[in-house]
């Protein structure tokens, strides 16, 4: 069964996770633009993360038969630094249009002060201009109050919500978010967030419709094979391929392909790790041997 | 610019009713170096993800200039003749730092595209600083686009950047045949550089390709 990953800070993660990841049949992902951990001071510092978003990372992925696509934007903690903000919200402009964006994100509030509103709001407007989809995290300290917000935000602004996920659930905002009728995520952390059982009884209890589920693994402690994971606990807990497979893989494509960008057809088509071959029109052979799957005596 | 029009008579049959109203603008509108760039990124989408078979009919004019289309996607086309659409729209002062921006920001593809259109630009080796840093490049997609099937290194590198080109090319298994030229620049240096790659190689008990083989024989087959 292919499996879609459709957060997941990859630029923080080692090829050995690539590995991992492609042989548990992760076959496409997402990696939203986010922080790197400490705040920068430099919007040149966006500019190549971008770039790196849009190459290095993506040409990383594809060498190991993993599809990446990315999200841009100016993530809330980093709206709160003046430095930065404005410039890279000029930046951006430049960015949506890159064939590889599947959205603008991770947008949304952290400590839900004015000027993460602000910037919020201003990407929001971004989004539709480029005739994206959003992406949005929900804070950490008071969450459900900051999920109402960003479900009034968005209502208010009229943005469809059929083009907005909304990230990090829990057992608290998950209703709000699918009456709102818009797309629900789910980070499978370790610790925090959100765990395999719950995600299984979630599922249970509110079905399988607008429900996605992603690792968000990054530089802390995270896990990229937490979407592997989630099926083997759907699957143990009952749940049918068909099920699975809507939440672990066809929801995110069906969301994110509202970008015009994610090629149904070219997503769904599988990508056997031939590095003789060409794959998108790039040969990934490397000075190693090349690595051949499936291949015939 | 007789290539420009070979390949926007390709590009146009290949879009039919497809979004031409952007290709014109695209090609043809007074310049605007945002609205150009944001084209040049967008063009992926607009032209369809296919590639270009048989059923295109290439000219042989490409070949003949050393542009390889058959088996690249429409998008590559696209964007190089997208490139080569600038010279009658804006004064060669701005078309340098142009093509420099359009690689600077672009993606995996778009760079590619700027690599492959340069030796087809007026001027070529005002793009060297490009060129060099497409050979450069660590991400493979990038450096094959330089070194493969593109005849600007062999035409505009110097030797020693031609050298270090080719044995980066060894190391990524980018096969010789497809360095555009490369016998009519053989030299001492290259063949000293291959022969002692080699003496590490079978120091460390590891394979020896036919095409390094071949380059520690002077590069007589190639």
């Amino acid at each position: 069964m292919k499996l879609f990953d459709p957060h997941i800070h990859m630029t923080s993660r080692s090829t050995d996770d690539y590995e991992a990841m492609a042989k548990a049949g992760i076959a496409a992902i997402v990696e939203p633009a986010f922080w790197v951990g400490q705040p920068r001071t430099h919007v040149g510092t966006f500019e190549d993360y971008f770039l790196s978003l849009l190459g290095w990372e993506r040409f990383r992925s594809s060498q190991f038969g993993i599809r990446h696509f990315c999200t841009m934007g100016l993530n809330p903690k980093e709206a709160n630094e003046p430095r930065v903000a404005a410039g890279v919200i000029e930046l951006l402009r430049r960015y949506m249009e890159k064939d590889g964006v599947v959205a603008v994100g991770e947008i949304g509030y952290d400590e839900q002060n004015e000027v993460e509103h602000h910037y919020f709001k201003t990407q929001i407007e971004l989004a539709r201009e480029f005739e994206l989809p959003i992406l949005i995290h929900t804070p950490h300290r008071d969450k459900k109050r900051g999920t109402e917000r960003t479900i009034e935000l968005v209502k208010e602004l009229k943005f469809p919500p059929e083009l907005t996920l909304i990230d990090h659930n829990n057992e608290e905002t998950l209703p709000m978010v699918l009456n709102s009728g818009c797309w629900a995520g789910h980070s499978i952390y370790p610790n925090t967030k959100m765990d395999e059982s719950r995600m299984v009884s979630l599922v249970k209890q509110y079905g399988s419709d607008k429900m996605i589920v992603n690792s968000a693994a990054d530089w802390g402690v995270s896990d990229p094979l937490k979407v592997p994971k989630v099926a083997a606990a759907m699957r143990a807990g009952g749940f049918e391929d068909d099920v699975i497979s809507k939440v672990l893989w066809d929801n995110s494509v069906r969301f994110f392909a509202q970008s015009g960008r994610l090629d149904l057809d070219e997503v769904s088509a599988p990508i056997p790790v031939d590095q003789r071959s060409l794959w998108e029109g790039n040969s990934v052979l490397r000075g190693q041997s090349p690595r051949v799957d499936n291949e015939k005596p | 610019m007789i290539l420009f029009e070979t390949i926007d008579d390709l590009v146009v049959r290949h879009l039919q009713a497809g979004p031409i109203d952007w290709w014109a603008a695209a090609t043809r509108a007074p310049f605007d170096r945002i609205g150009f760039l944001a084209a040049f990124s967008g063009a992926g989408r607009r032209l369809g993800r296919g590639f270009v078979d048989e059923a295109a009919q290439l000219p042989t004019t490409l070949a003949e200039q050393g542009l390889l289309a058959l088996g690249r996607p429409w998008a590559d086309l696209g964007r190089i003749c997208m490139l080569l659409s600038l010279p009658a729209r804006t004064p060669f002062t701005e078309l340098q730092p142009l093509a420099a921006e359009a690689y600077r920001t672009g993606d995996l593809a778009e760079k590619q595209a700027v690599l492959r259109a340069l030796a087809f630009l007026p001027e070529p080796l005002a793009f060297l600083e490009i060129a060099a840093d497409g050979a450069r490049s660590n991400a493979l997609a990038i450096a094959e686009a330089i070194t493969c099937d593109n005849p600007y290194p062999v035409k505009y590198f110097s030797e020693d950047a031609l050298n270090q080109m080719t044995m980066k090319a060894l190391f990524n298994a980018l096969p010789l045949s497809r360095i555009v030229g490369l016998t009519a620049r053989m030299n001492a240096d290259l063949i000293r550089m291959a022969r002692d790659y080699g003496k590490e190689r079978r120091a460390a008990r590891r394979s020896i390709s036919q095409d390094l083989a071949m380059l520690e024989q002077e590069g007589r087959a190639l």
